[in-house]
């Protein structure tokens, strides 16, 4: 027992280690290159033009990057507890893309409410969930229909996108950058956002993190432990498509991550969404902005969006998922 | 516990027809009857997860239907036949699950609900095996952490749908003397769904046999259990007999 806990509070660590290492090598690629302690210095003690330079232009992409992707593996975590389905991530059913298309129709048709964009954001990702949910009930949840309700679900508002980039002969940066989930134009006001967003939603998935729990277990165990199954559902849902639809808004549509995270959430610090909601909110954050740092090295003078390596990686590790199928015991 | 005149249809189907009965307090009450009678509607109807289409059920004298959940779970607690946990759970983890209904959401675990989590596990013979997971264990163990968790919650009453079902007979005698045990030592009121007729004979105070969505027969299982009865709820002739001052069905 000890010697689990003490698994744990080393994959904690560990994580944490990494983020912070590549946190620091993210800053310092490029063509302006400095020491932490002149990081330090520029930061809070006096004026330098080259952390001036990297804290106007690099500060923002990391942040959100770390922000966006912690938001989306805990929207992953909590969607996965809600559908009792370790295949739900708000990429692949759909929340994401129902998400990008309201953002993208508001900054095309109304770019004067451009801040509000990740509200708007949030009543796409409500649509879409909506309708993921409702097509796949039949008296109850099938974890396969809800995948293939998703796909068909994603299919349209991606194609409703495509038809409106055909129409309008090209993408407007703002709607372009959702589409690409292209950060590199990100300003510290994006972050802003973001951030109020995210620490909102990320303190709500911890409250309810032990309804999450009780989630795991049947229904009728639930209910009859006076948890109202169907009430703690919709609020736990509401919660992850916040989550998912405001960092779609800011960082673009991010497939896999929601996916990826939790599972290897689950390896290292098990199943108790107590520790596995934080957790996977640093290791969400680790992996997008690893996905982001790639995606400025491996191509160079190109940037391939996280996105793409995101894709690359995800795929494969959905097939592996999918035929692994869940772990849960029954008695 | 007192149910007065309901009835529950699935579509045309009904399920329960008119049914009335009173459950005797401190007492093991068993539900029998063949598959499809309506006892388990008639489980479900009353812990709350099905609503009666007509009649009340009450609980002292006030109708279930309006009891709050969480205030129901708190005198009323369910071992259902069949449980799910994650494959990582720990015994005391699961047990502690059974504090749901006094813990809100902002606050953790008192002293108080760690001293239930304690007795339960203590109770059920568990604390040996606290640190284990629950995938671990035997069927029978298995079965011992779902009635745990029900104790956790410190109710009065206590449903079991089938415990026994799926184990070896060994561990169906342990479970029932544990249920007997939680009535004789801590005044528990227990309502049973059981398919063994031997075993209901021998564990419970009252038997309820329906058919049909009615009840056909109730009453001290010593008094009430002949060969027409077990013909009349079961659709079979089987002889009772008499063996060390005990009835006993011949099942076979």
């Amino acid at each position: 027992m000890k010697k689990i806990q003490k698994r744990k509070s080393l994959s904690f660590f560990i994580l944490i280690f990494l983020l912070c290492i590549l946190f620091f090598i993210a800053i310092n690629l490029g063509s302006i290159q400095i020491r932490f302690v002149e990081l330090f210095k520029g930061l809070f003690i006096e004026f330098d033009e080259n952390v001036a330079t990297i804290y106007d232009l690099r500060f923002p992409r990391i942040l959100i990057a770390i922000l966006g992707g912690g938001a989306l593996a805990v929207s992953g975590v909590l969607l996965q507890a809600v559908m009792k389905n370790p295949l739900a991530d708000p990429g692949i059913i759909g929340i994401s893309s129902g998400a990008s298309m309201v953002s993208i129709l508001l900054i095309a048709f109304f770019p004067s409410l451009y801040f509000f964009t990740p509200l708007f954001a949030l009543l796409g990702g409500l649509i879409s969930y909506i309708l993921v949910y409702s097509l796949s009930w039949k008296s109850g949840l099938n974890p396969l229909r809800i995948v293939l309700v998703g796909v068909a679900v994603n299919a349209v508002f991606i194609g409703m996108i495509d038809a409106f980039q055909t129409m309008t002969g090209g993408f407007l940066s703002g709607a372009a950058s959702i589409v690409n989930a292209n950060i590199s134009m990100k300003t510290w006001d994006d972050v802003k956002v973001l951030f109020i967003y995210v620490c909102i939603g990320m303190i709500l998935a911890l409250i309810v993190s032990g309804s999450c729990n009780l989630l795991t277990l049947e229904d009728k165990t639930a209910r009859s432990l006076g948890v109202d199954v169907d009430k703690t559902r919709l609020l736990i849902s509401f919660i992850a498509v916040m989550l998912a639809s405001i960092s779609t808004a800011i960082v673009g549509v991010i497939g896999f991550l929601g996916l990826i995270a939790p599972h290897i959430g689950r390896i290292l610090v098990g199943s108790d969404h107590k520790l596995l909601i934080p957790y996977c909110a640093i290791l969400g954050a680790f992996i997008l902005l690893l996905a982001d740092t790639l995606g400025r090295v491996i191509a160079v003078p190109y940037e391939i969006s996280p996105s793409v390596i995101m894709a690359v990686v995800g795929g494969p590790c959905f097939i592996f998922l999918l035929k692994r199928g869940d772990k849960t015991h029954e008695s | 516990m007192k149910v007065d005149n309901i009835s529950f249809s699935y579509r045309q189907h009904k399920a329960v027809d008119q049914l009335s009965l009173k459950i005797v307090e401190n007492e093991i009450t068993t539900i029998i009857g063949a598959n499809g009678c309506g006892k388990s509607t008639l489980f479900y109807l009353m812990t709350k997860n099905l609503k009666p289409d007509e009649g009340t059920i009450f609980l002292k004298e006030k109708n279930i239907s309006a009891i709050h959940l969480k205030d129901f779970s708190k005198m009323v607690s369910i071992v259902h036949q069949q449980n799910k946990a994650p494959g990582d759970i720990t015994v005391e983890k699961l047990v502690s699950y059974g504090r749901t209904p006094y813990i809100p959401l902002h606050r953790s675990k008192t002293k108080e609900d760690y001293s239930y989590i304690e007795w339960a596990l203590d109770t059920t013979n568990l604390i040996d095996y606290k640190d284990e997971l629950v995938s671990n264990l035997s069927g029978g163990q298995k079965q011992r952490v779902w009635i745990a968790m029900a104790l956790a919650q410190n109710t009065k009453i206590l449903f079991l749908d089938e415990p026994t079902t799926y184990l070896d007979i060994r561990y169906q005698i342990e479970i029932l003397k544990l249920i007997q045990k939680l009535k004789e030592d801590y005044g528990m009121t227990i309502i049973i769904i059981l398919h063994d007729i031997n075993q209901s004979l021998y564990f419970s105070d009252q038997i309820i046999g329906m058919k049909k969505g009615k009840i056909v027969a109730q009453g001290n299982p010593d008094e009430i259990i002949t060969s027409e009865v077990i013909e009349e709820i079961y659709d079979i002739h089987l002889d009772v007999m008499w063996w060390n001052k005990k009835k006993f069905v011949v099942t076979i």
